[in-house]
């Protein structure tokens, strides 16, 4: 079910008004709210509902012995070799397993037998070919992260119930953000007022997302992006870099507003999910750009993946390596191509050379070379073109293609006419709109609030239509999805 | 533009309304929407495939888009619509593109502007008296390579050959690179167009007959490409009645249709037109209604000269004998060709069929004098 449809109007309309009157009665209440988001997910393929349901069972029967394994250690902390370890490495072998199946092995598969066939071997592997399942890189993560946080002891044992509703909660279910059970069961246990429903902020969360989707994102997506991606040779270099600079805010419009959408709708029901975006693209440097762009990703890699590394207490050449590493799963969590590895691989290089000119300036106490101001636009200008040069290869379906991408770059004559003047004013407008100061919003907000339930309706009625008179026929799915 | 979020522990109760009042103002919004957008929703109901939930959608909105009408709910939504110069037209309101008069008032219509396009003055064509394909229309010499007579006709980077891309989706994950490979020969000057979810059943979705009439009018390309068919296996109305999916009436009436599209494109004697089968889908009971369209793709061309049917199953068959996303090519190396919806081709397997289709149209046109990539 896609939010931008009136299917999914209706389906939250009953399920709103479900949520508010069972709320007080929560043995009611989750099962509903977990038929709910069976439903919203079945609508693409009820197969693999039983994979969610499987994943749901598996990862409970885990956190519920790794749990008794810590009270019965008698300890908060498990030692190495503790059952509760074993049980934390057993969840997160099974839910990378299930990962691998669906997502990598075909990859794995392919890349092996392309190599072996050099050496004369053929069909040495199956390629499975299964159908990958909507949201499965964002639930199985969240899976994981409640397993490790029971074995650290960072949360409770939550109820099956509970758990299941959590781990399938449609707002966030298929593209995020990633919740973290300790962000997810004090709510879940609370008792949200009904009295006290944030709609200002919800409904301007929603609507904002849909503008972002529905009109931002497919306009760029059709009028230059596609085309030029998929035959940047008939391109002139001019309009190739603006079709790179447009994928910038195709993507950041479509998957933050996949979760403004998410967070809206999570809201009217009575919860509040962790932010994702922060104006990513005013970054001065690619470590600012990794805390304001997916950043439930960003905290989940690190937490869980960084820090158990060592993090960058084991030294610099340990810090750059486990840098590498991150970005390199990074990039191959979106996805189990080449491409995505080269996009986690540029990050990681550039994160790491970041930290060390860092360090060098900062032990040499040298001056800054730029004045003030100037030093400033430099570095926003270097990082956010890494951050356009690695979405080259995360939009481009092979790796020669983002390499005959780039290579466009230094067409000087066939111009296309793709480059039109309001193609430019969107994708530079949604650019400076990253550096407009915010009070606008609230300002809006509070106006919203102080309206009656009609004029707030009116409002809401004229924007849809607003929404869609601007945006193309149909709806293209949330390219997160695809993740 | 990024909308600031408050804390997880946020707690401003002020902006905060009973819940009830939500859903008033929610149900209100999506209300008025429904209302002022009445129109465009009958006419998305009435363009879904029919069966039961066309029936249902249209039962639902009908009487909305009547009352809204009536009240004259539906104006702000059609003067935005007729200001960014979209096509309002009323729902059900389509006439007939493939009636046998306005298919021939096309033809003409079409054959005028190619004659009096003095753009065309200089192009070498072939001589109209003779086929511009010999024993062209026949799957058989695609897939057996036998070698088909071809019009001495040469483009060149000076006079290049104007080549027209359309279809459905199919196109959209093919055209822009065959548009690139195309315009690589430095003979051929390439474009494309494609409208999602379209065919040849449902022209009350989008008028493809219509629309070619206006392409060969302003473009009079000297070959076009044509792929239908992915959203072709659904009932049809002819002569006001629903005729189900592969019955005989259907048959014969998507058949004339074919045959009606391809004749639209191959009025004018010096255009070719290559017709693109379907591929092997992933889905065995939609695999088979592709394969089901493909029999008529091919008996129609085979029934014209200069309409050339390319039959792409044997292209995308896996090392299975079937449907796979990952073929071998000549060097044994496996390619992800298809995308993962199972249907589509990805820009490899875009390439892979758009240098095929190249081939095929370097069987009757000299290609040589160009710069060969």
């Amino acid at each position: 079910m896609l939010f931008p449809t009136f299917v999914f109007g209706a389906f939250f309309v009953v399920v709103f008004v479900v949520n508010w009157l069972t709320r007080p009665h929560p043995a009611v209440w989750r099962p509903l709210m977990l038929a709910a988001s069976v439903v919203f997910y079945g609508w693409w393929s009820w197969r693999f509902v039983f994979l969610l349901l499987a994943t749901i069972v598996i990862n409970w029967v885990v956190g519920h012995y790794a749990a008794a394994s810590l009270r019965a250690s008698d300890t908060a902390i498990p030692r190495v070799g503790t059952t509760a370890r074993w049980w934390v490495g057993l969840g997160v072998a099974a839910n990378l397993t299930i990962l691998g199946v669906f997502k990598y092995w075909d990859f794995f598969a392919v890349e092996m037998s392309n190599l072996l066939e050099r050496f004369g071997i053929t069909g040495a592997l199956p390629v499975l070919e299964y159908t990958l399942p909507v949201g499965i890189s964002f639930y199985t993560f969240q899976a994981m992260s409640y397993i490790i946080d029971i074995g650290r002891g960072n949360v409770r044992e939550m109820a099956p119930l509970d758990f299941a509703v959590y781990l399938s909660f449609f707002p966030q279910l298929v593209a995020g953000p990633i919740v973290r059970a300790s962000e997810m069961a004090p709510q879940l246990a609370a008792r949200p007022d009904p009295r006290h429903v944030p709609a200002a902020e919800a409904f301007g969360l929603i609507l904002n997302g849909l503008f972002k989707k529905v009109v931002i994102s497919s306009f760029l997506a059709s009028e230059i992006v596609d085309g030029v991606f998929a035959d940047p040779g008939s391109h002139s270099g001019p309009e190739v870099a603006l079709a790179v600079y447009a994928y910038a805010v195709q993507i950041y419009a479509d998957f933050s507003g996949y979760t403004d959408i998410a967070i809206g709708v999570a809201l009217l029901l009575g919860f509040r999910f962790p932010q994702n975006f922060d104006n990513p693209y005013r970054a001065l440097t690619l470590q600012d750009f990794w805390r304001r762009w997916h950043m439930t990703l960003s905290r989940w890699l690190r937490d869980y993946l960084y820090v158990p590394l060592g993090g960058n207490r084991k030294g610099r050449a340990n810090t750059y390596r486990n840098l590498m590493i991150v970005m390199l799963l990074g990039g191959l969590w979106h996805g189990s191509t080449w491409n995505f590895v080269i996009w986690g691989g540029i990050h990681g290089v550039v994160l790491a050379v970041e930290r060390l000119v860092r360090e060098q300036r900062e032990r040499s106490g040298a001056p800054p070379i730029l004045p003030p101001g100037w030093g400033e636009i430099v570095r926003w200008l270097v990082t956010f073109h890494v951050v356009c040069l690695a979405w080259v290869f995360f939009r481009s379906e092979s790796l020669s293609a983002a390499v005959e991408m780039l290579g466009a770059l230094a067409n000087f004559d066939n111009y296309a006419g793709t480059a039109t003047p309001l193609v430019i004013a969107v994708t530079f407008g949604a650019l400076a709109f990253q550096f407009m100061p915010t009070d606008w919003f609230e300002g809006l907000r509070d106006g919203f609030a102080g309206l009656g339930w009609v004029a707030q309706g009116a409002v809401v009625g004229v924007s849809l239509v607003a929404i869609d008179v601007l945006g193309p026929t149909g709806v293209a799915p949330f390219i997160y999805f695809q993740f | 533009m990024q909308i600031p979020h408050p804390p997880l522990d946020a707690t401003d109760r002020r902006i905060g309304v009973p819940a009830g009042k939500v859903l008033l103002a929610g149900a209100l919004g999506l209300a008025l929407a429904i209302v002022l957008n009445s129109q465009q929703l009958l006419r998305e109901a009435q363009q879904k495939p029919f069966g039961w939930e066309r029936d249902a959608s249209v039962a639902v909105w009908e009487p909305v888009e009547g009352v809204a009408s009536a009240a004259g709910a539906h104006l702000p939504r059609l003067w935005v619509d007729e200001a960014f110069g979209r096509d309002v037209a009323d729902p059900g309101a389509a006439t007939d593109p493939f009636s046998t008069v306005a298919a021939g008032e096309a033809v003409e219509e079409a054959e005028g502007a190619a004659a009096d396009d003095p753009a065309r003055a200089g192009v070498v064509v072939a001589d109209p008296a003779t086929p511009a394909i010999a024993g062209a229309g026949s799957s058989d010499d695609a897939a057996t390579g036998a070698p088909v007579t071809t019009v001495p006709w040469f483009p060149t980077p000076v006079d290049p050959l104007r080549l027209h891309i359309m279809g459905d989706s199919m196109v959209q994950f093919f055209g822009h690179v065959m548009v690139g490979l195309a315009n690589d020969t430095g003979v051929i000057e390439a474009s494309t167009e494609h409208q999602l979810s379209s065919g040849l059943s449902r022209p009350d979705f989008y008028d493809w007959p219509t629309r070619i009439v206006e392409v060969l009018a302003v473009e009079d390309p000297d070959a076009v490409v044509l792929m239908f068919g992915g959203n072709d296996a659904q009932a049809i109305v002819v002569d006001g009645q629903i005729a189900r999916r592969f019955s005989d009436a259907w048959v014969q009436e998507y058949s004339a249709r074919v045959g009606h599209v391809m004749d639209l494109v191959t009025t004018d004697p010096d255009r070719v037109l290559i017709w693109v089968g379907q591929p092997i889908m992933e889905d065995p009971e939609y695999d088979s209604r592709m394969q089901r369209l493909n029999e008529v793709f091919d008996a129609e061309a085979a029934k014209r000269d200069r309409v050339h049917y390319v039959d792409t199953r044997d292209l995308f068959r896996g090392p299975n004998g079937g449907f796979s996303r990952y073929v071998a090519d000549t060097d044994g190396q496996l390619a992800d060709v298809r995308l993962t919806d199972g249907v589509h081709l990805s820009t490899i397997g875009g390439r892979w069929l758009s240098q095929v289709l190249l081939d095929e149209l370097g069987l009757f046109v000299d290609l040589s004098s160009g710069v060969q990539s």
